[in-house]
């Protein structure tokens, strides 16, 4: 089982400057060279159905970009960064602050997360404060609870704080 | 010439005396009376003129949420459609009512109600989740032994995903493991209309044994997850289609029922005049009457 | 496996919503007022049992001490 996912990790684990397709499936017939993206918030549709080049989402498994094509796959992502390229080349970032990715089988490409922003919507400032609050509080004498929730905020904020930068 | 001008009044007069002969002092009871209820029908219709423009106003937001929560619910659900998922029925049924505390919303609660009754037949001894108070009175009245969860101050504005995340954790904690969750909530058709659909929340068991599932690479313990995330978001798009609808179903209420009114005040309006011309007309009488015997005298 | 939050008897959607939470105060005030509002939640709820409706209790309280007694079971 665990060797399966190591093999998937070094075939998904390639840097975001290839553009290159990676995997491909030996279909018969044309296949289209898009990947068609929905990035949808619970407030906020962000792109619907969208056809892109390729999308790098951060996987609990992994960092991974997706292109057309791409061995379906369900993936939980940690919080972090989604990038975009877009057919113009354009290259979008947004900040998400979890939820799942799925690769669905016909180049298409499933985001769910609760929130997501651009990254010129942070403060700096903001996130800095809140982390030294949260390693009080995960250093402190507070209940389990209190101190696991402060670990999720820390990871969350430390990369996001890395992102910023 | 007298006598000619006094002529209509006195079979006006008369037509009066032989139907009811009210003294003058009833007349003008009656337009007390009558003027009372203007005044009541008056304020009802200012109070839901005021009502339905509320709902008007809150309808665009309650759309625009509902059309991103479905394309949020919709984009949650597809994984499921190309697994193939079906909902397994071995063990109970849960089925979770998308309602609300607030009432004047026409038939939002009664509706879901009837169609939570219909589904609960097709699936007998299934357990009910109830949110809102308007369907959990109802339901208590009717199915009461199938209860298991309510939940109040829903949807009071537009519902957020951290209340369908509350809401799925308590749900999760529910000591039955069910084979299939199903959430009835009402479709917005039109501004006119809406329906009672499902949405089904499959459970792991399901979800696992999916027919194509094997398509996919997925970690066991993201499936976990997974079904718990997909439970929420599709809690999450019931509430706010719901809202919608309710918001909708409130605006054409309150907008018939100031019709209603309006017509009620007419009709009053039209009847006091009557009544004080008639009024008038006895008084007339009276003096003529007076007159006409002092004269004779 | 087991992540660090599960351990200590948090659901998958305590997780999410904590690393939401972060996510929302880290914004910049102007995009930071309309997304707290996101983050409200004030559900009050009862249990069921035999056709009678238990005592009314505030969700938020009730999930966060069902996770302290779901600590460590996982």
């Amino acid at each position: 089982m665990s060797s399966l996912r190591f093999a998937r990790a070094a075939l998904r684990a390639r840097p975001s400057a290839f553009a290159a397709p990676f995997q491909r499936r030996g279909y018969a017939e044309a296949v289209s060279d898009k990947l068609k993206l929905s990035l949808v918030l619970p407030h906020q549709t962000i792109f619907q159905s969208t056809g892109v080049v390729q999308v790098n989402i951060p996987a609990e498994s992994g960092e991974m970009g997706v292109l057309a094509n791409h061995v379906p796959s369900i993936e939980q992502l940690k919080p972090g960064l989604v990038e975009v390229i877009e057919e113009s080349g354009a290259n979008k970032k947004f900040f998400l602050s979890g939820g799942f990715a799925v690769v669905q089988p016909n180049s298409q490409l499933s985001v769910n997360a609760v929130e997501g922003f651009p990254l010129e919507d942070f403060s700096p400032d903001a996130v800095r404060s809140q982390i030294a609050e949260a390693q009080k509080i995960a250093g402190g004498n507070g209940s389990e609870q209190d101190i696991a929730e402060a670990k999720i905020e820390l990871e969350v904020l430390e990369t996001l704080q890395a992102v910023l930068k | 010439m007298f006598s000619r001008a006094v002529r209509p009044a006195v079979r006006a007069g008369s037509a009066v005396v032989t139907r009811t002969a009210p003294t003058n002092a009833a007349n003008f009871a009656t337009l007390r009376e009558i003027e009372g209820r203007l005044k009541s029908i008056k304020n009802i219709e200012k109070i839901t003129n005021t009502m339905k423009v509320i709902a008007s106003t809150r309808l665009t937001r309650a759309q625009k949420a509902m059309d991103d929560s479905r394309a949020y619910g919709q984009t949650s659900n597809t994984v499921f459609e190309e697994a193939e998922t079906k909902p397994l029925d071995d063990k109970k049924t849960l089925l979770v009512v998308a309602s609300s505390d607030k009432g004047l919303c026409g038939g939002i609660h009664s509706g879901l109600s009837k169609a939570t009754r219909r589904v609960y037949q097709q699936y007998p001894n299934s357990d009910i989740v109830v949110l809102g108070e308007k369907a959990k009175a109802q339901l208590a009245r009717t199915n009461a032994d199938a209860l298991v969860l309510s939940f109040a101050n829903v949807c009071k504005d537009i519902p957020t995903f951290a209340d369908a995340q509350a809401v799925a954790d308590q749900i999760a904690l529910l000591p039955e493991d069910y084979s299939s969750v199903k959430i009835i909530y009402n479709h917005f058709v039109n501004a006119q209309s809406y329906e009672p659909q499902t949405i089904e929340a499959f459970s792991e068991e399901a979800i696992t044994q999916s027919a194509n599932i094997s398509a996919f690479e997925v970690d066991e313990e993201a499936l976990a997850n997974l079904r718990q995330y997909s439970l929420a978001n599709s809690l999450f798009w019931a509430m706010a289609e719901g809202h919608a609808c309710e918001i909708s179903a409130r605006r054409n209420a309150m907008e018939n029922a100031s019709k209603n009114a309006g017509e009620m005040i007419n009709k009053f309006q039209i009847l006091y005049n009557r009544q004080r011309q008639a009024a008038i007309t006895g008084e007339l009488v009276e003096i003529i009457t007076g007159a006409t015997a002092s004269a004779d005298m | 496996m087991v992540a660090a939050w599960k351990s200590a008897g948090l659901t998958y959607n305590r997780y999410l919503a904590v690393a939401a939470q972060a996510v929302r105060r880290s914004l910049k005030d102007g995009p930071r007022v309309a997304a707290e509002r996101r983050g409200v939640m004030e559900l009050r709820f009862a249990k069921w049992e035999n056709g009678k409706q238990g005592e009314s209790k505030a969700l938020g309280q009730a999930n966060v001490e069902a996770m302290a007694s779901n600590a460590g079971s996982k």
